[in-house]
């Protein structure tokens, strides 16, 4: 039953290693350039003091490709779960070919080793993309000192989305017997699930730390932040006096921006309260006003030292689901389709 | 005698609608079996739960005196499902890969030397086999196996009449040389006459008939003389068809014994004329067993 899966996956898997191929040499003859060009610039930019320059430069220098390379990390686990899964067994329904298999073997035999061969293709070819498309990528990840914004491109998560997508295609073929509806219940499914982990699962998955600073954002608009640039905030909320959550992100107020404003009473600052003796606006007065109020952010973040742990944690989600589906596929198959 | 196909009050349904009602069926080991009746009648849904495509929802089927869709069970059985569906992007030979590959019994020999005498080209992708080519090469998938038994889904229903008298002698050649029992079905009585020595009947989702082809036409006879009323007859002949005219009247009728009534005209009646009785009887006629052949509510 393997060496049949693997056969009538020769021109999938052909192209798949086609396209693997290509991406390969296109960032074999790139990365070697941006490194060559992370190392003569970025590299020794402290000594010559013009670090800004420097990684403007080569971040130009690497952004179109790597917004590419981006969408290609995104995009491929859907197109594995729409081309590869959802045909697996609409396919054979439609051409009515699971006559001729599932007289040949027993169905079920048929749908476990399907499953889990081709899922594993899949997770392989993801994650050699996602091996690649991380080395080509270092220079500049070093310099954007971000790594929360490419969460979902790099390190083990794709794997997971990309045996999710799998399954989710065969799951989705298998309960509408229609080719193109389970096409599209794939794609659908497919992002909303990502999207929802990404914003509402991912920032509790580890419990986020909690840093409370001298609030600069209302005066200056950014924060003094977290101890490393690295973490992940997720929420910035500004705290009055006596601890109230008075606004987010340096906005106070319902309208979604602090109203600073001077009058007979001096600065006030809708919302938080007002300062006698201030009568600038000026981003210093307003600071001084803002100690006097004992205004401070609450800083909610993930540390980069959470990184991995979020990694591998939101991968196992997707594996565990992935695995209820494909639990899901086999029962159907066997009890739903005779 | 050992059973082929063993069925106990088997009924499937889809919703509301069923398919197969009541069927209770022993069909014999070594024998080509015809299983004939109208589109619709339950013949496909019969041989799809004989090869576990389907599960029964009431009643029980044994296929060899195993469950069908078992594994060691599907290795025995041979199956050619309606139309011959073959993977359209795969080659002749990579059909036969996947036979090999599935199968602990294949004999790749016997597949190969089949497909040259019908001059398939090997390298051909089957999406651009004609209906005959298809159904040969699923044949061939089904034979390579060595299997017990054949079952053979409307097999030359969308072939053309060379095609089909191929197809068929291909299949005697198969049952001569290795004895392997065969149901098929088909709603062309000509065909089933050709190569079936067995027969069942399948009318509106409900067996009425079924028995060897030979006891079939023995106890079956055609009646002519002066009219009279189908309730004079004997009572151990069942009347399967009547027509009358204002003197004359005409029966066919069922019965183990001889009929020695001097004023009728009896004659045989053909297998196609018989078949073709029993589609039209508004109801299948009740009855006792007749001798060798099996009458089934």
């Amino acid at each position: 039953m393997t060496r049949l899966t693997l056969m009538q996956f020769r021109l999938q898997a052909l192209i798949a290693l086609g396209g693997l191929a290509i991406i390969a040499v296109a960032l074999a003859v790139t990365g070697p350039n941006l490194v060559h060009l992370y190392d003569t610039t970025v590299a020794n930019c402290a000594a010559n003091h013009d670090c800004s320059l420097a990684t403007a430069a080569l971040i130009t220098n690497g952004d179109k490709f790597s917004i590419v390379l981006r969408v290609l990390v995104e995009v491929v686990p859907a197109i594995i779960g729409i081309f590869w899964g959802a045909p697996l067994v609409a396919r054979e329904l439609e051409t009515e070919t699971f006559r001729l298999a599932w007289t040949e073997v027993p169905r079920t035999r048929w749908i476990r080793v399907k499953l889990l061969v081709l899922t594993f293709v899949s997770m392989a070819v993801v994650g050699a993309l996602s091996v690649m498309v991380t080395w080509w990528s270092s220079p500049l990840d070093r310099i954007r000192m971000t790594p929360f914004t490419s969460f979902d491109q790099r390190g083990v998560v794709v794997v997971g989305y990309a045996a999710f997508a799998f399954v989710l295609g065969v799951t989705a073929g298998v309960v509408t017997r229609r080719l193109l509806p389970a096409m599209a219940v794939t794609l659908g499914v497919f992002v909303a699930a990502r999207l929802a982990i990404a914003h509402w699962v991912r920032p509790h998955l580890v419990a986020p730390s909690r840093l409370v600073v001298r609030d600069t954002v209302i005066a200056t608009g950014s924060s003094a932040g977290t101890p490393d640039p690295r973490d992940w905030i997720i929420s910035d909320q500004t705290i009055n006096a006596s601890g109230r959550v008075i606004g987010q992100f340096g906005s106070i107020g319902s309208s979604g921006s602090t109203a600073v404003t001077v009058g007979v009473h001096g600065l006030v600052i809708k919302g938080a309260g007002s300062c006698p003796d201030v009568h600038s606006q000026s981003s210093q007065a307003v600071q001084n006003c803002v100690d006097q109020l004992h205004l401070r952010e609450l800083l909610i973040y993930q540390p980069i030292s959470h990184f991995w742990e979020l990694q591998w944690l939101e991968m196992a989600i997707f594996l565990g689901v992935t695995a209820i589906l494909a639990g899901l596929c086999v029962w159907w198959v066997r009890n739903r389709l005779a | 005698m050992t059973v082929a196909i063993e069925t106990t009050a088997l009924s499937k349904r889809y919703g509301r609608k069923l398919a197969l009602q009541d069927c209770t069926l022993d069909i014999p080991d070594g024998r080509v079996v015809g299983l004939v009746g109208p589109n619709g009648a339950g013949k496909s849904t019969l041989l799809h739960l004989a090869v576990g495509l389907l599960a029964p929802s009431s009643g029980a089927i044994s296929v060899l005196g195993g469950r069908p869709g078992d594994a060691d069970l599907l290795e025995r059985v041979g199956f050619v499902a309606q139309d011959a569906p073959v993977y359209r992007g795969m080659t002749v030979s990579q059909h036969l890969r996947m036979g090999s590959f599935l199968s602990k019994r294949w004999d790749d020999s016997l597949a190969e030397s089949r497909l040259d005498d019908l001059d398939l080209d090997l390298r051909q992708k089957a999406g651009s086999l004609s209906g005959g080519q298809k159904a040969q090469l699923a044949l061939t998938m089904a034979i390579a196996k060595r299997p017990e038994l054949l079952l053979l889904d409307e097999p030359v229903a969308s072939l053309d009449p060379l095609a089909r008298r191929e197809f068929l002698q291909g299949l005697m050649e198969i049952v001569a040389d290795n004895g392997t029992s065969v149901v098929l079905s088909s709603h062309q009585i000509g065909d089933v006459e050709r190569v079936c020595d067995y027969l069942v009947i399948l009318v509106a989702s409900r067996v009425c008939l079924s028995g060897d082809v030979t006891d079939l036409l023995g106890s079956h006879h055609r009646l002519s003389g002066p009219r009279r009323d189908a309730a004079s007859l004997p009572s151990d002949q069942v009347v399967i068809e009547e027509s009358h005219t204002d003197k004359q009247s005409t029966f066919l009728v069922r019965t183990s014994k001889p009929i020695h009534d001097p004023a009728w005209t009896v004659k045989p009646v053909a297998l196609e004329d018989l078949v073709l009785a029993y589609l039209a009887a508004p109801r299948p006629p009740k009855r006792a067993h007749a001798a060798g052949l099996r009458v089934v509510q």
